[in-house]
């Protein structure tokens, strides 16, 4: 079926309890979805950071919509870094949901220089929810050649791509032929790779599993690699019967210690 | 390659046709008497429907489903909004008008919330006016995020020309029954002192507010929420010494009646015989600063197995209650 030939509903969609009949939609609007999701997620973090309670995060579907995005997965690799890393640089889209677990998660003697490259549009957002908390960041932009030995750089095209930003092919060679430690998360095809077509109808070059490995493995010999266990299934529109996505994150050697969820590879 | 972020780019994207997975049956429900007005056992999804030319259903993807979290999402963008600078700078540089107010420029600006505040805003400013040095204090029903607090702050700075400001004027008060939204009114207000801003974790007919404990109140599609609507709302009112501004849904009935909302959660839309009994026990003057029909609204999906019919008789009146109605004599009051 052609993207052409597909009509679409985003809504709440109602239905007798155990019936598979639809008696109301009610149309959703984009602020309703995955920036709610986001910003709900960051809000419950925060107050379980600041009041030492899982009242509130373990109340809501909180934890599937960080599964979803490999929060966990992505922060305990962060973590697992934070003794060779004085500045941690994110490369991605949205409101800074990673930025957020990793406040909580961080396990060095400070929190490091924190930079958020995005999208400008994302900035007002990131800003409204980040800007008066405690820990300092910057959000903008960040030169490659300024990448040393103590920066990690977290790819995070999973999340970029839930906004429709894609990173491009240069910055990840860039950033795995630098001397920082580079750290990826990114939709791959078990299978055959080729042009995918997200629920909210954006188009990305989605590698097969194999050829991404093999290609990230040829710029850094040392990355290690992991997929997870349950990952966000249905994002991607399948392009034929059997087309499945899986989510891979790449990361360090010595990086992947007490990483729950994952298969390594 | 020397910037990181000149390697984001913006994905090449399509346009899906749309299409409606349950319109509204044309007629029935509402009416007095009717079989089935309140569907118990529902159950509500977040998803993503997919289906070929000819419909069938080739593919379908789920969010996370939670009011809270479609509430929080919706409000955090809204408050977004009320921060946009360059709002701000319309506001201050055109006044708080109904010109101002209806600014292509700021579709927001038009819809329900911003044009009841308008209202509570006319209050605030009457009590002001007789003593600018008072801190008024306002009740929020219902207040989510607390994005009131923001718009009716950057009102009176703009209204008053600098002369009041929401820090040292306002002692705001916002209850609500959901833990995550108020979590993220905190979040978004850390910087503003107790005294000034104050939240309440509960559900809105449990409280018991002292007669006359606070000055305004305001209740922007809320008192339809409670577990008692219209005694909750008396509650409200009678704990308002000088006006309350409210969102409230009607019927063409006298009589109320219990409709479900798409988070499968009972809604009471208020009949004739409520608005009389509001009245009466609150002696406050209901003034009407507009009426909206459903059908006009910009969300008509809200409520659950109601037709097409029955869409025609519902509205919503965006109420100033006051004790003084002569010190707003150009809002007609409602005939109930």
């Amino acid at each position: 079926v052609s993207a052409g030939a597909i009509r679409r509903a985003v809504g709440r969609v109602v239905r007798a309890r155990g019936a598979a009949a639809i008696f109301h939609f009610m149309p959703l609007k984009p602020f309703h979805l995955d920036p709610a999701q986001e910003a709900s997620a960051i809000v419950a973090l925060r107050a379980r950071r600041l009041t030492g309670s899982d009242a509130l995060s373990g109340s809501l579907p909180i934890a599937d919509w960080l599964e979803r995005l490999a929060i966990p997965q992505i922060a305990a690799v962060c973590r697992n870094l934070a003794g060779r890393s004085d500045r941690l640089v994110e490369v991605s889209s949205g409101a800074g949901l990673l930025f957020e677990a990793m406040k909580s998660a961080w396990s060095g003697p400070r929190f490091p220089d924190f930079v958020f490259v995005a999208p400008e549009s994302d900035q007002a957002k990131f800003d409204l929810l980040h800007w008066n908390d405690a820990v300092a960041y910057r959000f903008g932009d960040f030169d490659a050649a300024d990448i040393d030995a103590r920066t990690v750089v977290v790819l995070n095209q999973l999340q970029a791509q839930r906004y429709g930003v894609e990173i491009s092919d240069a910055v990840i060679e860039r950033v795995l032929a630098g001397p920082g430690s580079p750290v990826l998360a990114l939709t791959v095809a078990r299978d055959r790779g080729g042009e995918r077509l997200t629920v909210a109808g954006h188009r990305f070059a989605v590698p097969a599993l194999p050829d991404a490995v093999d290609r990230f493995r040829r710029l850094r010999p040392d990355l290690r690699f992991v997929i997870q266990r349950r990952p966000d299934a249905g994002f991607f529109l399948p392009a034929h019967a059997d087309d499945k996505t899986e989510t891979l994150i790449a990361f360090p050697d010595g990086a992947g210690a007490g990483i729950d969820g994952v298969k390594p590879i | 390659m020397a910037s990181l972020r000149q390697g984001l780019a913006r994905a090449p994207a399509v346009d899906f046709a749309e299409f409606d997975p349950a319109p509204p049956a044309p007629a029935g429900a509402l009416a007095p008497g009717a079989a089935s007005r309140a569907v118990m056992a529902i159950a509500a999804t977040q998803e993503f429907l997919f289906v070929s030319e000819a419909g069938a259903q080739i593919h379908r993807y789920e969010l996370p489903d939670h009011s809270d979290i479609l509430n929080c999402g919706g409000y955090i963008d809204k408050l977004l909004k009320y921060r946009d600078p360059a709002l701000a700078a319309h506001i201050r540089a055109n006044g708080v008008t109904p010109a101002a107010f209806a600014d292509p420029r700021f579709p927001l600006l038009a819809t329900r919330s911003p044009q009841i505040d308008l209202l509570i805003l006319r209050a605030l400013l009457k009590l002001l006016g007789d003593d600018p040095e008072r801190r008024v204090r306002i009740f929020d029903l219902g207040c989510t995020v607390a994005e009131h607090y923001d718009l009716l702050a950057l009102m009176l700075e703009a209204a008053s020309q600098g002369k009041f400001d929401a820090r040292r004027n306002i002692q705001y008060a916002g209850l609500d029954v959901s833990a995550l939204a108020l979590a993220a009114a905190r979040a978004l207000h850390a910087d503003l002192p107790p005294e000034a801003f104050g939240l309440i974790l509960q559900e809105g007919s449990a409280v018991r507010i002292p007669e006359g404990a606070y000055d305004l109140s305001l209740s922007i599609g809320v008192i339809h929420n409670l577990k008692e609507p219209v005694e909750g709302t008396i509650r409200l009112l009678n704990g308002t010494s000088f006006a309350a501004s409210l969102a409230c849904w009607v019927c063409a009935q006298d009589e109320g009646v219990w409709l479900t909302s798409h988070h499968a959660a009972p809604m009471y839309v208020f009949g004739g015989a409520d608005l009389r009994r509001i009245e009466a026990e609150t002696g406050m003057a209901l003034l009407v600063g507009d009426f909206v029909p459903e059908r006009a609204s910009t969300q008509q999906r809200h409520f659950a197995e109601v037709s097409e019919a029955a869409l025609e008789t519902l509205g919503c009146y965006h109420l100033l209650t006051v004790r003084d109605p002569a010190a707003f004599g150009d809002l007609p009051r409602l005939k109930t």
